[in-house]
Formats: structure tokens, C-alpha cells, sequence
């Protein structure tokens, strides 16, 4: 079962706490300010940091799961 | 430092160790407390332990690690802000949404976050770059001056008009109102402290209901909250903190950026050469100079910090211009570093109360960057003064006079 997250674009405010917790895995679109995961990512070894990001969210708009 | 009222130690309210210190009488609201003496306190606070407790209003914690002020902010379980987001509380404390705990706070945060998500600040832009284009020439074109004055205040409530919907003769009369108001907050009921405010935000609201304006206000007066409308006195106290929070704020990160650019001319060069590097600029200003340095939470449970277990009920000061400038995180603190990465400190605060107004105030503050760096250098021009803590939290230069190297 591979690391997944789950980004809500909607509610994204563009903080950019993410980008601070796991910036492998995540990065502020810079024409948009809203979150964007970057290519090839996660993999199973980021789960520590995007677990740290999904806490961080002010707005709670990322989850991370397993994929079935 | 004095204290205005009794103090009670934690050992008689608590029975907890403090180390070998014993507490301190550290009052973020003394007026002794100013741009000589405050970063040497956070620093004696630091040294101090992980934990401190102040003597002053009858008892009160301070965490001032960057660890542990984070940590707290991500724990809004434990760490929850329903009594207040100042040290001392007088009366009862309801500014929306920093007064409140969820699931309401969630709810009044959606409702402000409307004037202020990344697409509304993206649509902003053209006027943002216009509006601070216009004052930094203007300014220019007379020669300088107090920018504090001609560009830091000015910047922040004109915006609020474009945002909120507020007119340019309430904006006029906030800067005045909101210093009187911080002279009365400790001393005051809360409501008492900001009735003048109240008054202004509430002529508001009935020119807004009158005349059906489709603006953010008029918008927010027909939201719905806990599955019912939103009261006048919900929507009031909410747009007061976008009026209070919304200038005062920028104002200082304005006044304290181009005060860091302006006295050292090496910086301002780099800056000069690269505008690209404006948004590190911001960020490392946000954290070297914090300018809304310290909010209250307290505590629904026993927390263990270190060898300090602080009880349940506890009011806790936590300092994030404190922790912005902990070595642990921040090597070397007190020098003002471009490379640092960027947005890890505190200055925005972090988690469910973090700065509503983040990514708007990041845009202004570049767009201030890149537009003075079209105009010649900047340098100081006589004597910057800053005074204390408005409120215990806000600090920047009160006058910054500048001239242009023309």
C-alpha cells in the first residue's frame, strides 16, 4: 500500500506550512500561492514529514492515507 | 519592572518547580520594555529555561523556545485560546475568531478567510501595485520623510477599504482610536476598552445594510453560522479584528522592513541587485523583527514542559518573537540572513490561528520591495524611535524618517 495524500485546492489558503514540513513533497504554486505536490511524489519515505504537514495545515486541507 | 497588581507564585498556586531562577517579573506590557531593552529580555527569558513564570497579573506562564512555542500552537487542544488572547484578561474576552475554540472558531474563520483566500489576493494585485506605487512616489516626489506616516500606515488602510468595504473617513479615524484603545485594554473591561471602535464598525454595518452594498462586508452581515445567520455583534467583532489586526500589523512589518533596508545600505544593495530576492526579505524580516510578538492561550489540561509540569488552567504568554530568535533553531539569531529558508518561524503565529491575512500581507510587503527598488536607495534621515508592546504584542518604528539618495 503506497503513501497517498489528498490535497483540498478549495480550501488551501496558501500558507505554506506544507512547503516548510515537507518540502520534497510539497510547494506553493507560485502563480496561484495554492499548494501543488510535485511530481513523483510522496514516496514511502516521506511519510514522516507529510504526516507533519497534514498536522501543520491551518486549515486542514491535506489528509495522507495508504492507497488500497 | 513593576507590576500593577498582586502577584500569587506558582508554587503557592501550584506547587511547581520553576529551576533555580525562581520567577520572573516579566511584563510584555511594561513601558520600559522598547527596541534597546526587549530582545535582551527574550534572550535573559531564554537562558532563564524552557519554562518561566511571571509575578506579574497574579501569575502567568511564558514559553519562549521555538520548540516549545510551536509545539503549543499546534496543540490548540491543550493549548486553547477560549479565555483570551492577552495577558492580563479583563472582563471577557470575545474578539473573533482569536477568542474562540472550535468548532466556531472553525466556522468564524471560514467567514473572514472569504476576503482573503489566494484568488481574492491575486485578483488584488493590479490595485495593491498601483496603490503602493503611488505612495512611494509620492513620497519620493516630496523628498521623504516619515514613511511610518507617508507610506506604513496609509498602505494598510487602504487596503482595508478595497478588502472589507470600510470608507476612507472610518479608516481615517482607526489609527487614532485603536492607540487609545491599547492605553485603556488593561485597565478596562473588554468591551469598554473598544467601545469607541465598536461604535465606528457599527455605523458600519448600518451603511452597509442600508445601502445593500455587495462588498466583503455586506457580504459577511449574511453568513451563516452554527446552521443560523450571523448577529451584528458576531459580524462587529469580527470586522473589528480585521480593522485592528488588518493595519497595525502591516504597518509594523512595513515600517520594520524598510527601517532594516535603510540602515544597511550593503542589504538594501543586494536586495537592489536581485529584486527576486524580495519574499526572503519578508520572511527573514518576520522573524528577526516579529512584529506582533505575544499571544495567550491557557491551559485545559496539566502540560509537561521539560522538568516543568504547567497545571491545568494556567494562563500561558507564548512568545513568538521570543522563539523566532532561539539559537537552537535560528543559528546566529540576531543577524538578519537572507539564506535562512524561509517561512519556519513564527511571525505569522502557526496552526488553526495562524495570521489570517498571511498571503495578503506577503504580497504587499514584496510588491513594497520590488517597487523600491525602482526608486533611488533609501537612508535614514534622522532618529527612529520606537516605543513599547502596543497591547503587549505590536512593535515597530513609530517614526522611520527617510530620504531618498537622490
Amino acid at each position: 500500500m503506497a503513501l497517498v495524500v489528498e490535497v483540498d485546492v478549495a480550501v488551501c489558503n496558501g500558507y505554506g506550512n506544507c512547503a516548510v514540513a515537507a518540502p520534497d513533497v510539497f510547494d506553493l504554486d507560485p502563480d496561484t500561492d495554492i499548494v501543488l505536490v510535485k511530481p513523483g511524489r510522496p514516496t514511502d519515505d516521506d511519510e514522516d514529514a507529510v504526516l507533519e504537514a497534514v498536522a501543520d495545515c491551518p486549515v486542514r486541507a491535506l489528509k495522507a492515507g495508504r492507497s488500497a | 519592572m513593576s507590576t500593577p497588581t498582586s502577584s500569587v507564585s506558582g508554587t503557592e498556586r501550584g506547587g511547581c518547580p520553576f529551576g533555580s531562577a525562581g520567577p520572573t517579573d516579566f511584563d510584555h506590557n511594561s513601558s520600559d520594555l522598547s527596541e534597546s531593552t526587549i530582545w535582551g529580555e527574550y534572550a535573559a527569558l531564554r537562558a532563564r529555561g524552557r519554562v518561566n513564570e511571571s509575578s506579574a497579573y497574579g501569575g502567568f506562564y511564558l514559553l519562549t523556545h521555538f520548540a516549545d512555542v510551536r509545539a503549543a500552537l499546534r496543540d490548540p487542544d491543550a493549548f486553547a485560546s477560549g479565555h483570551g488572547h492577552r495577558v492580563p484578561v479583563v472582563g471577557v474576552p470575545r474578539a473573533i475568531p482569536i477568542d474562540y475554540d472550535p468548532p466556531l472558531h472553525t466556522e468564524y474563520r471560514q467567514a473572514m478567510t472569504k476576503a482573503l483566500t489566494p484568488d481574492r489576493v491575486r485578483e488584488l494585485q493590479p490595485f495593491l501595485r498601483e496603490l503602493i506605487g503611488t505612495l512611494v512616489r509620492d513620497f519620493h516626489d516630496s523628498g521623504g520623510g516619515d514613511a511610518v506616516t507617508g507610506i506604513a500606515l496609509p498602505l494598510p488602510l487602504r487596503v482595508l477599504t478595497e478588502v472589507v468595504g470600510f470608507s476612507g473617513e472610518t479608516v481615517a479615524r482607526l489609527r487614532a482610536l485603536t492607540e487609545e484603545m491599547w492605553s485603556r485594554v488593561n485597565d478596562h473591561d473588554y468591551d469598554e476598552a473598544r467601545k469607541d471602535i465598536r461604535a465606528l464598525i457599527d455605523a458600519e454595518i448600518e451603511r452597509h445594510r442600508t445601502g445593500r452594498m455587495e462588498d466583503y462586508l455586506g457580504w459577511l452581515l449574511t453568513v451563516r453560522v452554527a446552521g443560523r445567520p450571523i448577529t451584528d455583534d458576531e459580524a462587529a467583532r469580527a470586522l473589528i479584528t480585521l480593522a485592528i489586526a488588518g493595519h497595525e500589523t502591516t504597518m509594523n512589518a512595513a515600517g520594520s522592513l524598510m527601517w532594516l533596508l535603510a540602515r544597511d545600505p550593503e542589504l538594501q544593495d543586494r536586495l537592489r541587485a536581485d529584486p527576486d530576492l524580495a519574499p526572503r526579505y519578508v520572511e527573514e524580516m518576520m522573524r528577526l523583527r516579529t512584529p506582533a510578538q505575544n499571544f495567550a492561550r491557557h491551559t485545559t489540561r496539566a502540560v509537561r514542559i521539560g522538568d516543568v509540569e504547567i497545571p491545568a488552567g494556567s494562563r500561558v504568554l507564548l512568545s513568538y518573537a521570543a522563539a523566532n530568535r532561539d539559537e537552537e533553531q535560528f543559528p546566529n539569531p540576531d543577524a538578519f540572513d537572507v539564506e535562512r529558508a524561509g517561512r519556519g518561524h513564527l511571525g505569522f503565529g502557526w496552526g488553526i490561528h495562524q495570521c489570517l491575512g498571511a498571503l495578503l500581507a506577503r504580497t504587499e510587503l514584496k510588491i513594497l520591495l520590488e517597487t523600491l527598488c525602482d526608486l533611488p536607495p533609501i537612508r535614514l534621515a534622522g532618529e527612529v524611535t520606537f516605543g513599547s508592546l502596543q497591547g503587549g504584542v505590536h512593535f515597530g518604528p513609530v517614526t522611520l524618517p527617510l530620504a531618498f539618495a537622490d
